[in-house]
C-alpha cells in the first residue's frame, strides 16, 4: 500500500477511537454503562443492530460469495424480516415491561434461576468464541494478502476498539457503531460505481450483469430441488432462507444479548421496535447490494484477466512444495481458457487448481472467496480508495466486536457477578467491575484468536455452526417461557440439555446443513419440554406470565 | 347521587378514550408488520423475475 493510503487507513481507525472516546461520558452505573440510560432514538438502535451484525466477515464473504456462487446467498436473509415481525409483537414488549438489563434475567421470572444462568452460559461460551473467530478471519485475510504479521494485525483487529468500549460501554458502542456505518456504505457504494467504470468502453452496468446472468451469477431464488427431490445440504435456497433464516434470526435478534442489548439502549418500547422493523425494511436489500458488487467484479475480470487462486500467500507456499509443477501447469492452461475466452473451461481449471493446492496444503482450507473483495481493491482501485476499504474492515469488525464485548460483560456482570458473589455494591463499584469485565472479554477473545489458526477448516462457517449448535435450543427456552406457559422451570431445564446433547450428535453425524440445526433445536426444546413437564411435580408457581 | 353518577359517567369516557387510544397504536403498528412483509413479498418476486430471465 502506498504511504497515502497507509495514512487514510491510520487516520480513520484512529478517528474512529477518539470518537468513541468523545462518546464515553456517560452515568457511572449499570444502566448507563451497559444500556446507556435507555435513550438512544431508533435509527440509532437501527444502525447499531446493523453495525453488529454486520462484522468484517460479512464485507470479505459477500462479494466473494457471489462471485464464485451468484447471488442465491441472499436468500439466506429471507427470514429476517419475518423474525423482525415476531420479536416486535412478543419479544420486546416483555422486555420492555419488565426493564430487564440481559435477555436472560426475564428466564428467572419466568421460570428458575438455573434455567437463566444455563441459558446465559451457553450464550457467554458461543458468543465468546465465535467473537474470538471474528477477529481471527479477516486478520487472516488480511495479513496472508498484505504480508502482515497475523498475530499484530489481531491486536489491531481486536485490541484498539477495547479502549472506547471499556470507558464507554453501550452508548460509546452506538455511536462509533453509526460512524462505521456511514463510512462502510460509502465506501462500499463508491467500490461498484469504480468496478462498473473499470469496464470496458460500450460495457455499462446493464451489460456487466448480463454478461455474468449468462454465467449463472444472478441466481437470486433457488429451490434447492435435484432430480432425487429436495437437497437438505444444499445451504442456500428459498426454503432454507425462509425456514432455516427466519429460526436463525429468531434466535440471534431476540435472545442473543449482542443484538438484544442493542434495542435494550432505546428509549422507549416505540424506538425499540422501530429499529427493529427498519432493520426487516433494509437488511434484504443491503445483502443485494453487497453481493450485487460480487457480479460486477465477476464481470470485471470477465474482460480482464482474474488470477487463478486469489490467496497470493497460500500460493506462493504451494509452489514450495512438490506440487510446483502441476500448480505452475495448471496455470497456463487456465490463462489459455481466458484467452480463448472459454470460461467455463476457466472454471473448471480453476476448480482443478483448488484441488491441487488442497493436496498440496493439507488441512487447510482452500476456499479463496473471502480474498476476490480484497484482492480487487488492492490491484484496481485508486491510491487513498485502497487505504478506505481496508479501513472499512476494520471499522466492520469493531462494530460487531465491541457490542459482543459490551453484551458479554453485562451478562457476566448481571447474571453472573451480581447474583452469585456482590449482590450490594455501590454504583460507582458496579460500574468499573463492569469496566474490567468487558476488559477480560477483550483479552480472552484476542486470545482465541490467536489460537483459531488450529481449526483448520474455514472459519467463517466455523463462526456459523458454533451460532447454531447453540441458537436453536437457546431459542427453544424463550419460545417455551413465551408461549407455553403451563411449561415449568425444571421440565425446560432438562429438556434443554437433552437437546443440546441431540444437537451436537446430529451436527457430528453430518447428515444435514448446519442452517437446519437452529429449527431442530428449537423444536426439540418444546417437545422434550411437553414431553418432561407431566413427569415432574409442579414447580412453584411462575412468576410472571 | 348525581355526583357518583358524573364520576360513572366520567371513568367510563376516561376508559373509552383509552381504548381508543391503544386502538390507534395496535393499528398503527400492524400497518409497520404489514408494510414489512409485503416488502419482503414484493422483493423475492422481483428476484424471481429477474432469476427467470437468465435461465
Amino acid at each position: 500500500m502506498s504511504s497515502i493510503d497507509w495514512s487514510i487507513l491510520i487516520v480513520t481507525l484512529m478517528g474512529i477511537i477518539v470518537y468513541g472516546i468523545y462518546k464515553s461520558r456517560t452515568s457511572r452505573n449499570l444502566e448507563g454503562y451497559f444500556l446507556s440510560n435507555r435513550s438512544m432514538p431508533w435509527f440509532l438502535v437501527l444502525l447499531s443492530i446493523m453495525g453488529t451484525q454486520a462484522s468484517a466477515i460479512t464485507f470479505l464473504t459477500g462479494p466473494g460469495q457471489a462471485y464464485s456462487d451468484g447471488m442465491r446467498f441472499v436468500q439466506y436473509y429471507f427470514g429476517l424480516p419475518l423474525a423482525m415481525i415476531v420479536i416486535s409483537i412478543f419479544f420486546v414488549p416483555v422486555f420492555s415491561r419488565l426493564k430487564v438489563f440481559t435477555a436472560y434475567e426475564f428466564l428467572e421470572q419466568r421460570f428458575d434461576l438455573k434455567t437463566r444462568t444455563l441459558t446465559s452460559a451457553l450464550f457467554l461460551i458461543s458468543r465468546g468464541l465465535s467473537t474470538g473467530i471474528s477477529i481471527y478471519a479477516p486478520s487472516l485475510v488480511l495479513s496472508s494478502l498484505m504480508g502482515w504479521n497475523i498475530y499484530y494485525t489481531n491486536v489491531v483487529m481486536g485490541g484498539l476498539l477495547i479502549v472506547y468500549t471499556v470507558s464507554g460501554g453501550a452508548k460509546a458502542v452506538a455511536h462509533t457503531q453509526k460512524l462505521q456505518m456511514i463510512i462502510v456504505f460509502i465506501s462500499l457504494f463508491l467500490v461498484g460505481y469504480i468496478a462498473v467504470k473499470l469496464l470496458p468502453a460500450g460495457i455499462g452496468f446493464k451489460e456487466a450483469i448480463s454478461e455474468a446472468g449468462k454465467l449463472g451469477k444472478m441466481n437470486i431464488i433457488t429451490t434447492g430441488q435435484t432430480p432425487q427431490g429436495f437437497d437438505w445440504k444444499d445451504k442456500y435456497n428459498i426454503w432454507s432462507g425462509l425456514i432455516g433464516g427466519f429460526f436463525l434470526a429468531l434466535s440471534y435478534f431476540g435472545t442473543d444479548h449482542s443484538q438484544v442489548g442493542r434495542y435494550l439502549t432505546a428509549k422507549n418500547l416505540k424506538e425499540s421496535r422501530m429499529g427493529l422493523l427498519m432493520n426487516g425494511l433494509v437488511k434484504v436489500p443491503m445483502q443485494f447490494f453487497i453481493l450485487l458488487i460480487g457480479v460486477l467484479i465477476f464481470s470485471f475480470y470477465i474482460y480482464h484477466k482474474a488470477p487463478v487462486y486469489f490467496d497470493e500467500g497460500k500460493v506462493v507456499r504451494a509452489e514450495k512444495t512438490v506440487f510446483h509443477d502441476l500448480l505452475i501447469l495448471t496455470e497456463k492452461k487456465y490463462e489459455a481458457a481466458l484467452v480463448m475466452n472459454d470460461q467455463v473451461t476457466a472454471a473448471t481449471n480453476r476448480n482443478e487448481y483448488r484441488s491441487i493446492l488442497k493436496k498440496a496444503l493439507p488441512g487447510e482450507d482452500v476456499n479463496d472467496n473471502n480474498y476476490i473483495f480484497l484482492h480487487f481493491v488492492k490491484d484496481n482501485l485508486p491510491v487513498g480508495l485502497i487505504g478506505l476499504i481496508f479501513a472499512i474492515i476494520f471499522l466492520a469488525a469493531w462494530g460487531s466486536i465491541a457490542a459482543a464485548l459490551n453484551s458479554l460483560a453485562a451478562c457476566t456482570m448481571v447474571d453472573f457477578h451480581k447474583k452469585f458473589f456482590a449482590k450490594e455494591e455501590t454504583a460507582i463499584h458496579d460500574y468499573k467491575i463492569s469496566q474490567l469485565y468487558t476488559l477480560a472479554w477483550g483479552i480472552f477473545c484476542i486470545i482465541i484468536a490467536m489460537f483459531a489458526q488450529n481449526i483448520g477448516n474455514s472459519l467463517i462457517e466455523a463462526v456459523n455452526i458454533l451460532g447454531s449448535i447453540f441458537y436453536g435450543v437457546i431459542l427453544g427456552i424463550f419460545l417455551v417461557a413465551f408461549w407455553l406457559r403451563s411449561i415449568r422451570g425444571n421440565a425446560v431445564f432438562i429438556a434443554a440439555i437433552v437437546s443440546e446433547i441431540m444437537i451436537i450428535v446430529i451436527y457430528q453425524m453430518d447428515i444435514i446443513s448446519f442452517l437446519w440445526l437452529n429449527v431442530i433445536g428449537a423444536l426439540l426444546v418444546i417437545i422434550l419440554s411437553f414431553m418432561i413437564q407431566p413427569f415432574l411435580k409442579k414447580d412453584a408457581v411462575q412468576k410472571i406470565s | 347521587m348525581e355526583d357518583t353518577r358524573q364520576l360513572t359517567s366520567f371513568s367510563q369516557h376516561l376508559y373509552q378514550s383509552e381504548i381508543a387510544v391503544m386502538e390507534k397504536k395496535k393499528s398503527y403498528w400492524i400497518t409497520w408488520y404489514i408494510a414489512v412483509f409485503a416488502f419482503l413479498v414484493l422483493q423475492v418476486i422481483i428476484f424471481y423475475f429477474i432469476t427467470r430471465q437468465f435461465l
